[in-house]
C-alpha cells in the first residue's frame, strides 16, 4: 500500500496548524503591545500638554 | 485550598520567560526527536503500512485534547471553589490549545480513515462523540465571548467547563461501549498491549514530546491573555480613574464580588 500522500499530508497538517497558532500568539501578544505602548503614550502626551 | 495555592505557585513558576524559553525549546527538540522516529526509524506496519505513521501525531493530539479539557475541568472547579481568576484564565487557555488538538485529531484521522476504511467520514461511535465533544468546546469558548459582567461569564463558563468534561470518558469508552469501525485501545495500562515494542517507544516519545509542546502553548497563551487584559486596563484606566496595577492584579477580587 502506497499512501506517503496521506501520511505527508497528515504531517503537514500538523505543522501548519500547530505552527500557525504559534505564530498567532506571537501577533496577538505584539499587538497587544503596541495597544498598551499607544495608549501610554497618548496618556503622557495629554498630561504633558497640560 | 493549599492545593489551589500550590497549583498557582507552579503556574507562576512554569509561566515565567525563562520557563516558557525553556519549554519552547524542549517541546522543539521533542517534536524534532518524534519526526526522526517516526518517519524513519521505525518500519511500516505490516497490514496498514506507511498511513499508520499517522498514529505518531492522531494519538499524541487526542491524548492532548483530554488533557486540555482535563485542565479546564480542573482549573473551572478551582475558579468555583476560590472564585480567583487565574482559575478562569488557565481554563479559558488550555480550552483554547484542547480545541486546537481536538481539530488535529480530527483531521489526522480523517487523512488516516481515507486509505484504511475508505471514506474521510463516518458517524462511527469514536468519531462522534470526539466531533461532540469539538461541538462542545468551541460553544465553551462562544460562551466565553458573551458581553457579560467578568463574574457572571467566568461562573458559566466554569460550570460549561465542568459538565463538559463528561463527554470525554464518553469518547475515551466508546470503542468499548459500542460496536465501531475505530480500532480499540492498543496500549493498556493493565495487561499486555497488542503494539509492537518499537512503535510503543516511539508513541511514548511522541507523547512525551506533544505533552511538552502542551505546556509551551498553555504557558504563551496565558502571557498573551495578560498582555491582553493589559492593554484593555490601559485603555480603561483613566475612564474608570483605578491605577492600571488596579484593574489588572485587583480584577479577581472585583469578579469575586460580582
Amino acid at each position: 500500500m502506497d499512501n506517503a500522500g496521506y501520511v505527508a499530508a497528515g504531517y503537514l497538517l500538523t505543522a501548519a496548524v500547530l505552527g500557525g497558532y504559534v505564530l498567532r500568539l506571537f501577533s496577538r501578544a505584539r499587538r497587544a503591545r503596541r495597544v498598551t505602548e499607544a495608549v501610554v503614550a497618548r496618556r503622557d502626551a495629554g498630561a504633558g500638554g497640560g | 485550598m493549599k492545593i489551589a495555592a500550590g497549583g498557582e505557585r507552579l503556574m507562576g513558576r512554569m509561566t515565567a520567560r525563562t520557563g516558557e524559553k525553556v519549554l519552547g525549546w524542549a517541546s522543539l527538540v521533542g517534536v524534532a526527536f518524534t519526526l526522526v522516529m517516526s518517519l524513519i526509524v521505525v518500519p511500516p506496519d505490516a497490514s496498514q503500512g506507511d498511513v499508520q505513521r499517522l498514529m505518531y501525531v492522531h494519538v499524541p493530539a487526542a491524548w492532548l485534547a483530554y488533557l486540555s479539557f482535563f485542565v479546564v475541568f480542573v482549573a473551572s472547579i478551582a475558579y468555583l471553589v476560590t472564585r480567583r481568576i487565574r482559575w478562569d484564565r488557565l481554563a479559558a487557555a488550555s480550552a483554547e490549545v484542547g480545541v486546537l488538538f481536538t481539530v488535529l485529531t480530527i483531521g489526522l484521522g480523517m487523512l488516516w480513515g481515507k486509505p484504511v476504511w475508505g471514506a474521510w467520514w463516518t458517524w462511527d461511535p469514536r468519531l462522534t462523540t470526539t466531533a461532540i465533544l469539538l461541538l462542545l468546546y468551541l460553544g465553551y469558548l462562544a460562551v466565553r465571548r458573551l458581553p457579560e459582567s467578568p463574574a457572571r461569564r467566568a461562573r458559566w463558563a466554569a460550570v460549561i467547563g465542568i459538565v463538559a468534561f463528561l463527554d470525554v470518558p464518553i469518547v475515551q469508552l466508546s470503542v468499548t461501549w459500542w460496536r465501531s469501525l475505530h480500532q480499540g485501545p492498543t496500549v493498556r495500562l493493565l495487561g499486555e498491549s497488542t503494539i509492537a515494542p518499537i512503535m510503543l517507544t516511539t508513541l511514548l516519545i511522541a507523547l512525551g514530546a506533544f505533552t511538552l509542546l502542551y505546556c509551551y502553548l498553555l504557558v504563551l497563551r496565558l502571557r498573551v491573555g495578560r498582555l491582553e487584559e493589559r492593554a484593555v486596563a490601559e485603555a480603561l484606566s483613566p475612564r474608570i480613574g483605578v491605577p492600571v496595577a488596579e484593574v489588572v492584579d485587583e480584577g479577581e477580587e472585583a469578579v469575586a464580588r460580582g
